[in-house]
């Protein structure tokens, strides 16, 4: 079934075809809400409460972009009004632990396997994760992180910072990073 | 999207890696955003289920409430009423019955004084004697023998000008007063029986299902090998058991003869079997829908149940799925008496069952028959069923209760006629039920 043929008949509320949809771009759009999520339950609630407001909002796409770009921001709204709404940034940060860190945009590892880095991503505390999940996996840039998670530009980015600081450390200690050299020369 | 300048290979890596990743959610995730999505519609059934049955439960309280049936009202003319006593004489002298309460109003109607009641019975001494028809008896007499010569003389009109004049309005008033002195006789009035009854019944059952193949089923379509003597018939490449269920509801009914009855009503219906699935890795299983000659439309859904005996080897973990029916029927039928012997008889009765489904977790087999998937959209939500039953009814003084066995067929398949495989539901049950005559 094309893309079209689905649209039309969500539009027309059919069942068969909204189910073929939901098929299609569910997979994806999970594991998009486990990045955000404190573990899969939540985040097959935030997958049905997105879902459901994809149905409702159809016909508001208006095929400028992509329909998956137009389905994962509406997954992405939904994941983080669900957050907002169970104050999971109210969880205190371990900013100490994270300043030391500091980014090292040459430590490239040659593999990365994706589920790997996405449970080392919810290892994060939520606060930083969802700033990074925003940032880097999104695509979000700092002001309309700040205007969505109604914090300061400034706040998202050193959360951001430190974020990433932190992961950074957390794919090292997995293996699943290679350390810089001097890095890895401290640890010997 | 306006991109910062500290996105960097190592932010892109991350998108890269994770923004492709895939992971399959439970079924409830579906089923429950199919629930909201179309509940709406589903509501409207519901309500108009339970208004139809609000309906039914008025009409019958309102039979119950008015002891008079409408097909035995008697209307007479002014001139067939002689002044005289308001005593009804029986020919039997010894006793003397009231015609009682409120359904012998005196009504002023078009062009007659009309007097309606039902063929009662009174009872004197607690021995319950028939009265008799007010005109047959010919005795049933207004309390004035001067107001009768004055209404025998008037029609309609005349008779409105009475209600205006003060001495016949007087008059009226004490006819009036003497029917509700009557009407608060203590003696019991027993409605005789009509032709209407009711009943409620309660049926334990167990539910099993066949399946049927459209399409020729041969060992290249199957894809796997079939270690079966039967050759390839659908329902030796899956396991099953059959689960307990209930129905429960209620009926009118109508006494066309002595021996046949025709019923209506409204019946609840929870159904459910089991079936043999093995719990393997989420996978994505494809069901070919198809109409006419026109090419197969493939449908897609993810499901963690293959099904055991569609395979040659063992699968792994075996698991007993349920698949249940909600439904709401409302069936329509009649009933025969075979045999009337004593305190009961020996009936047997059939019945269409027009069914709307509430709820229902199904599973379907894929179209390679390897797996188990769930898909509410290739449901039928509206089928036809047939029930067939044989009982014994015993009286039981203002009551008959009823028991024998029955069995219920769904004559549509269960999915919708594009999927290649025609599932029928059977109940086998044991209906107990009481039936009350409505006075």
């Amino acid at each position: 079934m094309t893309e079209d043929v689905l649209l039309q008949g969500c539009l027309h509320k059919d069942a068969a075809a909204q189910q073929e949809f939901y098929n299609r771009y569910s997979p994806k759009m999970l594991s998009v809400c486990y990045r955000f999520a404190k573990n899969r339950e939540d985040a097959e609630d935030m997958l049905q409460e997105g879902f459901i407001r994809i149905f409702s909002q159809i016909h508001q796409f208006q095929h400028k972009g992509a329909l998956e770009g137009w389905i994962r921001k509406i997954i992405v709204h939904t994941c983080i009004n669900m957050l907002k709404k169970n104050k999971k940034f109210s969880e205190s940060v371990d900013i100490q632990y994270a300043q030391h860190l500091s980014v090292r945009e040459e430590a490239v590892p040659a593999v990365i396997q994706a589920k790997q880095v996405i449970e080392c991503i919810r290892m994060l505390p939520i606060g930083y994760r969802t700033v990074l999940n925003l940032f880097a996996i999104e695509g979000y840039n700092h002001k309309e992180i700040s205007e969505m998670l109604d914090i300061e530009e400034s706040t998202s980015r050193s959360q951001y910072t430190r974020a990433k600081a932190m992961l950074e450390d957390i794919l090292i200690r997995k293996r699943i990073l290679l350390a810089p050299p001097e890095k890895a020369l401290h640890q010997h | 999207m306006e991109k910062d300048s500290l996105r960097g290979h190592f932010e892109q890596l991350l998108n890269e890696r994770t923004g492709e990743f895939k992971m399959y959610p439970t079924e409830r995730v579906w089923n429950s955003i199919y629930r909201r999505l179309h509940t709406r519609r589903k509501w409207h059934f519901i309500g108009g289920g339970t208004f139809a049955l609000m309906i039914l439960a008025g009409v019958f309280v309102l039979m119950q409430d008015n002891p008079r049936p409408p097909s035995k009202t008697f209307s007479h003319t002014v001139s067939a009423i002689k002044p005289g006593s308001r005593m009804l004489a029986t020919e039997n002298t010894s006793s003397i019955h009231t015609v009682p309460t409120r359904s012998n109003e005196l009504n002023f109607n078009a062009g007659e004084l009309q007097f309606s009641s039902s063929p009662l019975q009174s009872t004197t001494s607690g021995e319950d004697i028939a009265a008799l028809n007010p005109v047959h008896a010919g005795t049933f007499e207004l309390p004035s023998p001067e107001l009768a010569p004055i209404i025998e003389t008037h029609n309609l009109f005349s008779l409105q000008k009475a209600q205006n004049d003060p001495l016949l309005t007087s008059r009226l008033e004490s006819i009036r007063d003497a029917e509700a002195a009557l009407s608060t006789s203590p003696m019991r009035v027993i409605p005789s029986p009509t032709r209407y009854s009711w009943d409620f019944h309660f049926e334990p059952s167990v539910s099993y299902r066949t399946l049927k193949s459209r399409t020729t089923i041969t060992s290249a379509s199957l894809g796997f090998i079939v270690v079966d003597n039967n050759g390839y018939d659908i329902n030796h490449l899956v396991e099953q058991r059959p689960s307990v269920g209930f129905e429960v509801g209620s009926d009118v009914r109508y006494a066309l003869t002595s021996r046949w009855n025709l019923k209506a009503g409204l019946q609840f219906n929870y159904s459910r079997y089991t079936a043999a699935a093995a719990i393997v890795q989420q996978h994505t299983a494809i069901t070919n829908l198809s109409v006419g000659s026109a090419p197969p439309t493939p449908v897609s859904n993810t499901t963690p149940y293959a099904n055991e005996s569609g395979h040659a080897g063992n699968m792994g973990d075996v698991t007993w799925i349920p698949d249940q029916r909600i439904e709401l029927s409302v069936p329509v039928g009649a009933e025969f008496e075979i045999l009337r012997t004593g305190g009961f008889s020996w009936n047997v009765a059939g019945t269409f069952q027009p069914s709307y489904i509430l709820n229902a977790k199904a599973f379907l087999l894929s179209s390679d028959y390897q797996s188990y998937v769930q898909n509410p959209n290739l449901l039928r939500t509206w089928n036809m069923n047939i029930g067939a039953e044989t009982f014994l009814r015993f009286n039981r003084g203002d009551v008959q209760i009823q028991v024998g066995p029955q069995f219920r067929y769904q004559l549509l398949p269960s999915f919708i006629s594009s999927y290649p495989i025609s599932e029928h539901l059977y109940d086998i049950g044991f209906k107990i039920g009481v039936v009350r005559t409505i006075r």
